[in-house]
């Protein structure tokens, strides 16, 4: 298994450590979407739009897209 | 829409959240509910966490033993509970007394069985089989292998269960990756096999004693579940954990259901079969809103016994948190844009944990100062807030040259290291100021390696230092806050000094 995987943040290709998580693509696509994320402003969702969360895994090839979030609460975000 | 026609609606959408694969009927059918958690993580306090509520807090033990209760209530001849791992390491009360308060939550709450996640690792072997055997319940794991022969000490492939007369396999997998996530000591002697590998060979088996239906309680993620579906034929449902999921609505690959409950005990799942008990087929599953939000506010139900089960740990730990982990003789004090005794100390422990030549921590995650005395736990949580791992990786001489001129350009705030000394000239262009770098009392090869050991925020490239994300043969190690614990534990009385590790001329 190679060391780096290159996971799709809304697209752009980024390149991190095999056994990182959701956060380590956004800190590597762009600190400011992780500390938003991270604020609860946007949301996470993986390529069939489920919520995911910064500590899950991510896997050779994995498409996560940000988007900011319409609700008080995410429950309620479909 | 007046009341009778809002009921109508509602019976429609009940009707329509129930798929009918193929062309069995539902009248000889036993329903069969499968409640579900993983990555709780050690979340049995209620937590406040923006990226979920902004006004309440979510999760807690007490409040999803509540529902999970409500949910079995419903049919408590046909209801099974289970883990897809990852459920003890990531919270002091969880942490600090090894998992054992979430063990006592699941046993209290009957859980199943609970598939291996990779974190149930982080804590060595010792402690993983102390967790086993105070369970009350399997924990399954068949795709890991042991140089010793067979798997891992006390973990089983599979387990057998029945509801409403349907045996059911239940069959444990963990992500591959953990030879790559977890602290090499604590896998040395393992092999993480590929799940499409060893899957059918156990299906055959688990069918010849009986299985009906077949379960895979799955530690992979999402995306390796689905092709787990596409690859391997007889797998009936997937019970998901590690990719932090919620999947609010059941993925449908193949003849397979899939299903994952997020994180942290925001939700507990819930699944509806309906099974014909004569072929064990399932002619009826629920197809939407199978997630049961955990909310804990003051309408929420709440397990009494399992909250005081949480508030006795919950007042151990506000003891452990005073504990006094070691002493500094002088105060410890942050510095955003130089050198600063902490970050010297946090740096030195960073390197002395890695067994690395350099190490390297970002002045951003050190978040306050701190008194001469005593330090305490609670202290030691307030200096080092984020849940950073140590990690250590191999990097060539230049490309540590490449990251010493990146802090000393001064956009953002400067690396704290240790093990080096490095010395700029300010008058010279951005990308050519180090005139001097040594390492471990050497002058910096370009082109030697260097075991370089940093924390995991880095290592990703956070702070615009990209260059950490190149590195090779990384190897994980504990968090940052463990590592300077045991160093503070080791050496005190510390008396950290700035001693020019850099020095900025002109």
């Amino acid at each position: 298994m190679d060391e780096q995987i290159t996971v799709f943040v809304n697209g752009a290709p980024v390149q991190i450590h095999r056994g990182m998580k959701v956060k380590h693509a956004l800190i590597a696509f762009d600190q400011k979407i992780y500390a938003a994320a991270m604020d609860g402003r946007i949301i996470v969702e993986d390529s069939r739009g489920f919520r995911i969360g910064l500590e899950g895994a991510l896997s050779t090839g994995a498409r996560i897209l940000t988007r900011p979030r319409n609700s008080p609460h995410c429950y309620d975000e479909k | 829409m007046n009341r009778s026609s809002r009921i109508l609606l509602l019976a429609v959408g009940c009707v329509l959240a129930w798929a009918i694969p193929g062309h069995l009927q539902a009248s000889q059918a036993v329903p069969i509910t499968i409640l579900h958690m993983n990555d709780l993580h050690g979340h049995i306090l209620p937590y406040l966490d923006k990226t979920i509520r902004e006004d309440k807090k979510v999760s807690g033990a007490a409040t999803f033993a509540a529902i999970i209760q409500q949910e079995r209530a419903r049919n408590p001849a046909g209801t099974l509970l289970l883990s897809a791992g990852d459920m003890f390491q990531g919270t002091p009360i969880s942490n600090v007394f090894k998992g054992e308060p979430v063990i006592e939550v699941m046993n209290a709450l009957q859980f199943d069985a609970m598939a291996l996640g990779n974190h149930e690792l982080d804590w060595g072997r010792d402690a993983l089989q102390q967790l086993r055997t105070a369970a009350r319940f399997p924990f399954l794991a068949a795709n890991i292998s042991s140089t010793g022969g067979g798997g891992l000490e006390g973990a089983r492939p599979y387990v057998l269960v029945s509801r409403h007369g349907v045996k059911m396999a239940v069959i444990g997998l963990i992500t591959a990756e953990a030879a790559y996530s977890t602290k090499p000591a604590h896998v040395a002697d393992l092999s993480f096999l590929e799940p499409a590998t060893v899957l059918p060979e156990l299906i055959k088996r688990a069918r010849g004693e009986g299985a009906g239906l077949v379960i895979v309680l799955s530690h992979l993620g999402l995306d390796a579940d689905e092709e787990l579906a596409r690859k391997v034929s007889g797998i009936d449902v997937i019970v998901g954990g590690h990719s932090h999921t919620a999947v609010t609505d059941p993925v449908r690959i193949n003849s397979t259901i899939i299903v994952q409950a997020g994180y942290y005990g925001i939700y507990v799942g819930a699944l509806g079969l309906e099974v014909d008990p004569k072929t064990s087929k399932i002619v009826r599953y629920t197809t939407r809103d199978v997630l049961r939000p955990v909310v804990a506010d003051e309408h929420a139900p709440a397990d009494s016994n399992i909250a005081a089960l949480v508030e006795r740990y919950n007042n151990e730990i506000k003891a452990e948190f005073a504990r006094v982990v070691g002493k500094s003789e002088v105060d410890l004090v942050r510095q955003p844009m130089a050198e600063s005794n902490v970050g010297n100390l946090i740096a030195d422990a960073i390197r002395e944990a890695g067994a690395a030549d350099i190490g390297f921590q970002n002045g951003g995650g050190i978040r306050a100062d701190l008194p001469a005395g005593d330090v305490t736990l609670e202290e030691l949580y307030t200096l080092l807030p984020f849940d950073n791992l140590v990690v250590t990786m191999t990097l060539k001489g230049e490309q540590v040259l490449e990251l010493l001129e990146a802090s000393g350009d001064q956009h953002t705030r400067i690396l704290q290291v240790s093990g080096l000394t490095v010395v700029y000239d300010m008058s010279r262009p951005a990308g050519s100021r180090v005139v001097q770098a040594i390492v471990q009392g050497e002058k910096l090869r370009p082109e030697a390696q260097y075991r370089v050991a940093t924390n995991d925020f880095l290592a990703a490239g956070g702070d615009r230092f990209t260059t950490f994300k190149e590195g090779s043969n990384l190897v994980c190690g504990d968090t940052l806050r463990d590592v300077v614990s045991d160093y503070l534990s080791k050496h005190s009385r510390v008396k950290p000094e700035v001693e020019d590790r850099m020095a900025f001329k002109n």
